[in-house]
């Protein structure tokens, strides 16, 4: 449906886990990491004191020094201060370049050919003049992509495939989208030409990441009996290597519990094989989460109640997001909402798969340019005084007719003058008075914004342009036509 | 459309105000006391913001809601504490204005809008203090808020400045609170602020006057200084008023004494005093004025008059001083408080005349432009450079819209891009709109518009430069310059023949470049003239008046070939002779009629002429030939060069009767601005030049 485009690849970029899929035309397919074969990608980095390792690469090699281990630099974009990793410092925008550098080589190695444009999601919390916006599209830049798009994450979640019935138009979607690092909400309705979002909502700091990492509190204090020891053998300061290596440990064992609590009621694993079994329920995991899970619960909610949408008028919430495997999380929405769950296959590749279809969904990028049946010509003016002349007001509207001489515009110089702008016959012309002395051209709708800076030195002086039709006689009677088409008429 | 505008000067000290409606100025009277300067003063009172003489009036009884002289707190950007809350001067500065805008709106009967605010000079263009003015004239209710540095207004004051030359420097010392001289070049519309330096002498010299009166007159001031609540600042307010008062009395008395309260012992200011205490502030004004016109390059030469403003320029000793050490007559105005408003007012008289024309639009130039989605957009990169051509289909550009959605604008048809509109992440409106050259088919399809005509029965000549056409008559009766763009006449020269006519005459550059006009007569008497100064630069005769006439620029000699005089066989033979046009000396005489390939640079035409058989527009886009129709007839054509296309073709126009069935020889070439198309059509009897807009 877009084959303007050429091959773009999508990228959900996640704090923890990201994932890719490579859109040409009507053809998806998602991108596997090369080491795992899987297709989540870790959202880590590891520098080696040569290279930079990514994904699953890098988690390997995260036990070798702890310190040349990076993850959740998503979370660092906003400020982008160097981080020490290894023998050197990164930016987090250079840690995001690398990421996606590692999706894109390995997106071309599957094409076989360059892709030079990316779609990358973020979570909806990047406002509008959110900095991070930026630095996303500069990381993708870096990484080798030449054109960068944005798109909220549940926009794209809106758009993931979902097994069972399809909903019918109309009906209103909530999305709940719990990943590892943010938690983001969208309330949608199902259109006949797609998803239509009403709003979106998110929370910066609230992941499964959060869950995991008070488990891992638990655990060490649970275990203190037998830990204390393991750390007082292997950590001589606070900082060090191994201290850090015991620290990845707990939060790998405490994530891996987590999930296996997602199909099993209760566990039992072993840290390492020479301590105790650690033993931990799903009623005690939800305990756990719980302050975590209320937050989003409200977040919801008060996207709702800010949509003036009762939750009763929901046809069904969709979970997203890795963190929404847990079955405490399924409880507190049934608890706080009592509306049907529908899940998608992999949350944790609805964004990704959901951006790729909205990719196919979301319209051409070309504009052709617009052409008047009949001639116009450029109406530019060149402003005295230099650079930074500022636009204060129109003082015609597009379509407007005006006499020739009339005022068409104020512009302040940078001096502070005020300046007016208007259009003349052809005073040079010798014989006699010039034909378009007693036109009144049109205005085109074809203008620049109210405070736009004008910018342009030509000559000494400014130039503006827009365009207006070209005055003259032959054009009296397809004008006097317009003017009846428009009603306006002025001066 | 008449507009009212507000003018107004917000002083230090004093602020004044002038309602301007078509050339109608009327100075605001201040409401209570009836005069035209208002005290800038603020009071907060529980109702809000009490300005002017009201306000002086409020300061007693609660002076701690007093501000004297808001505008300073805009110049350092500060706020102030009053009492329980805070104001900036901002604030306070807009309520003035609030309060100035109700008093225009009384006089005029209805809502003023329009704003010109004079700022200090020191805002020089990009401080943000600029910026700041302009929000304090719109949240005062101005939606146009025009601002002019005092200085400028002061120069254009219609009491000094009415007699001044467009151009003319004007040194205007401005003895406010601060003191500072400025150089303005007065120009209409254009004139400018050239340089400016200050000093804080004005409020020092107060400070000192202050200071002697606490020091003389320690022994009842101090104890009203420190009365407990609002009486000491109280005090301390009536003694600046007092010092204020008896330096301006000090202006026609040379001693004043006077009480601060009916209860107090005198205290006595002399006019020997004052002029020792301003002495120094004086010396520094008058370097300020040599420091700042030296830093334009200037000497006090080139000033036309200083002119001196301010309430200080009242003190007596100002004058003489700056008279004596700037070598020039002052011009003092009538109230120097008012020059900036009347400046001000003088300069928004004018507003309908800062008006900038359209340029003229080009034949070869449409506007390409591209709606964008949602209405905004930040552009990306632009894919064609200026100046560079595209085809249809091709991304000229590409923008970023709102939600983040990447856009490549392609064009329909092919063209050449001329202007980067905006720059690379510049943000673009509803619409992007640029300039681009139409391709051949549409320049085919509607002819380019004939701007001029001219015709003489004579020649003409286009100058080297390409922008003046010079005809010569065929008699030589007169040489006329034109500038093309205007169709203007800018000069004309008459030779001088005595009592006879010429034959023949035509137009050359000599070696220097200097136009020449060549004329002869039947007699074969020829006459040279420099165009520009009239003068006959020399004369010679030959032995009979000549069939044809060559010139040779390069070495400034001329060739006259003369009829049947030398007799070989049974034919008759041409004579030339060879004369050098600086000396009128003979040079050589030949019946060779191989002599012009012995001397190959003698033409008919000057050579300098820029009009050729083939000319090219300077961009290097169009060619312009002179061909011939299938019949022979003469014709001009035009080709975009890209393309090879003919995108505009015009015949020879009908020749006379008098010369039918002759081919006009033609001759083309574009205007040095690449903006007019020109084609020269030479008959026997007549020459014509048209002109087409590019």
């Amino acid at each position: 449906m877009n084959p303007d485009l050429g091959p773009v690849l999508a990228i959900d970029f996640g704090t923890t886990t990201s994932s890719a899929a490579l859109v040409d035309g009507e053809e998806i397919r998602l991108l596997p990491e090369p080491v795992s074969g899987g297709y989540a990608w870790p959202s880590a980095v590891y520098w080696d004191g040569e290279r930079m390792l990514v994904g699953t690469l890098a988690e390997r090699r995260k036990r070798a020094d702890p310190n040349s281990y990076a993850v959740e630099f998503k979370r660092g974009l906003k400020g982008d201060r160097p981080m020490p990793q290894g023998d050197r410092s990164f930016r987090p925008i250079e840690q995001a370049a690398s990421v996606l550098t590692a999706l894109r080589m390995e997106a071309e190695r599957m094409h076989g050919s360059q892709i030079s444009r990316a779609l990358v999601t973020v979570p909806a919390s990047y406002g509008p003049d959110d900095i991070r916006r930026l630095q996303m599209i500069a990381a993708a830049e870096a990484a080798g992509f030449s054109t960068v798009e944005l798109l909220p994450e549940p926009v794209a979640a809106a758009y993931a495939p979902i097994p069972g019935p399809t909903f019918l138009p109309g009906e209103l979607i909530l999305i709940y989208d719990l990943g590892g690092g943010t938690f983001d909400t969208a309330l949608m309705r199902v259109g006949a030409e797609g998803p239509e979002v009403l709003g979106h909502d998110a929370i910066d700091d609230c992941g499964g990441r959060n869950i995991d990492a008070l488990l891992a509190h638990r655990i060490q204090a649970d275990g203190e009996e037998w830990l204390a020891p393991l750390i007082a053998s292997v950590v001589t300061a606070p900082g060090t290597p191994a201290a850090l290596r015991l620290s990845m440990a707990l939060a790998d064992f405490a994530q891996r519990i987590k999930h296996q609590l997602s199909d099993a009621e209760s566990v039992e694993d072993y840290l390492m094989p020479t301590t105790p079994a650690y033993e931990l329920d799903r009623s005690q995991l939800a305990l756990l989460a719980e302050a975590v899970l209320e937050r989003t619960v409200k977040c919801s909610a008060d996207l709702m109640a800010r949509l003036k949408v009762h939750p009763d008028n929901v046809s069904a919430i969709l979970l997203v997001g890795g963190g929404s495997r847990m079955p405490a999380a399924a409880e507190a929405l049934n608890k706080a909402f009592n509306r049907p769950l529908r899940r998608v296959d992999e949350p944790e590749l609805a964004t990704v798969q959901g951006a790729a279809r909205w990719l196919t969904r979301s319209g051409p990028r070309i504009i052709t340019s617009t052409t008047e049946a009949s001639r116009t010509v450029p109406l530019s003016f060149s402003l005295p005084g230099g650079t930074g002349a500022q636009l204060l007001r129109w003082f015609v509207a597009p379509g407007d007719t005006y006499p020739v001489g009339w005022p068409l515009a104020r512009v302040r110089l940078p001096s502070g003058a005020l300046w007016g702008t208007h259009r003349s016959g052809h005073p040079l012309s010798r014989s006699g008075a010039s034909r378009s002395m007693r036109d009144a051209p049109i205005m085109e709708g074809r203008l620049p914004r109210h405070g736009t800076r004008l910018d342009r030195r030509e000559h000494g002086g400014t130039r503006v342009l827009f365009r207006a039709p070209r005055g003259t006689g032959s054009d009296a009677g397809r004008q006097a036509e317009r003017q009846r088409r428009l009603g306006v008429r002025r001066g | 459309m008449t507009e009212p505008i507000l003018a107004v000067d917000v002083g230090t000290s004093g602020t004044s105000a002038a309602l301007i409606v078509g050339d109608q100025t009327t100075l605001l009277k201040e409401p209570l006391t009836g005069g035209l300067v208002w005290p800038s003063a603020v009071c907060v009172d529980d109702n809000g913001f009490v300005v002017g003489t009201a306000a002086e009036r409020r300061k007693r009884s609660v002076p701690r809601r007093y501000i004297d002289g808001p505008r300073r707190a805009v110049d350092a950007q500060a706020a102030m504490r009053l009492e329980d809350r805070e104001v900036t001067g901002n604030e306070a500065v807009a309520s003035y204005l609030i309060e100035l805008g109700r008093e225009a709106q009384r006089v005029y009967g209805g809502q003023v809008w329009r704003l010109t605010l004079a700022i200090p000079a020191s805002y020089l263009p990009g401080d943000p203090r600029r910026d700041v003015m302009v929000g304090i004239g719109e949240a005062a209710g101005f939606s146009d808020v025009e601002l002019i540095p005092d200085a400028v207004a002061a120069a254009l004051d219609p009491h000094t400045s009415a007699d001044l030359r467009h151009g003319s420097l004007v040194l205007v010392c401005d003895l406010g609170a601060n003191w500072t001289a400025s150089l303005v070049r007065v120009a209409g519309n254009d004139s400018m602020l050239l340089a400016t330096e200050s000093s804080t002498a004005g409020h020092d010299l107060e400070a000192l006057l202050i200071k002697d009166l606490r020091t003389e007159g320690r022994a009842w001031l101090e104890p009203l200084l420190a009365a407990p609540g609002d009486g000491g600042l109280r005090a301390y307010y009536e003694a600046i008023d007092f010092v204020r008062r008896l330096k301006h009395q000090l202006g026609d008395s040379l001693e004043v004494e006077d009480h601060l309260t009916p209860l107090t012992p005198p205290y006595k200011l002399s006019r020997r005093w004052l002029e020792a205490f301003a002495e120094p502030a004086v010396q520094a004004l008058v370097n300020s004025a040599h420091a700042i016109v030296g830093s334009v390059g200037a000497t006090l030469a080139d000033i036309s008059t200083v002119v001196l403003t301010g309430g200080a320029s009242r003190l007596p000793m100002v004058e003489p001083a700056l008279t004596q050490s700037l070598g020039h007559m002052l011009r003092h105005a009538p109230e120097p408080e008012l020059a900036v408003v009347r400046g001000a007012a003088q300069w928004s008289a004018n507003a309908d005349s800062r008006s900038v024309t359209a340029d003229a639009p080009s034949w070869r130039i449409e506007p390409i432009s591209w709606d964008i989605p949602g209405g905004d957009a930040k552009l990306l990169r632009w894919n064609i450079n200026e100046g560079q051509a595209f085809h249809q289909g091709t991304v000229v550009a590409e923008v970023r819209t709102g939600d983040e959605r990447v856009y490549q604008l392609t064009a329909t048809h092919a063209g050449a891009l001329l202007r980067h509109t905006v720059p690379a992440g510049g943000q673009v409106g509803t619409t992007l709109v640029t300039a681009a050259t139409r391709d051949a088919a549409a320049l085919a399809a509607d002819p380019p518009t004939q701007k001029l005509q001219l015709r003489t029965n004579g020649s003409w000549l286009l100058t080297p430069d390409r922008q003046v056409l010079v005809e010569c008559d065929t008699a030589g009766r007169h040489v006329r310059s034109f500038v093309i763009s205007t169709g203007e006449l800018i000069g004309e020269f008459r030779p001088d023949f005595g009592a006879g006519t010429a034959q023949g005459a035509r137009i050359f550059f000599d070696p220097e470049g200097r136009l020449s006009l060549i004329a002869w007569d039947t007699e074969g008497t020829f006459s040279v003239w420099d165009v520009e100064t009239g003068k006959l630069s020399t004369r010679f005769r030959d032995s009979a008046g000549p069939v044809r006439v060559l010139v040779d620029e390069p070495s400034w000699r001329l060739a006259a070939e003369a009829d049947g005089k030398v007799q070989v066989g049974r034919y008759r033979r041409g004579v030339t002779t060879l004369w050098d046009l600086r000396t009128g000396e003979r040079l050589e005489r030949t019946g060779d009629e191989t002599w012009e390939q012995r001397n190959p640079g003698f033409r008919m035409r000057s050579p300098t002429d820029s009009f050729n058989t083939e000319s090219y527009s300077p961009d290097g886009r169009l060619r312009a030939t002179a061909t011939s129709d299938l019949d022979g007839s003469g014709v001009l054509s035009l080709q975009d060069i890209e393309s090879s296309l003919e995108v505009f073709r015009v015949q020879a126009p009908a020749a006379t009767p008098e010369a039918e069935g002759f081919v006009p020889r033609l001759l083309t070439s574009f205007t040095a601005d690449g903006k007019l198309l020109l084609a020269n059509w030479d008959y026997a009897d007549r020459s014509l030049v048209d002109a087409w807009e590019m």
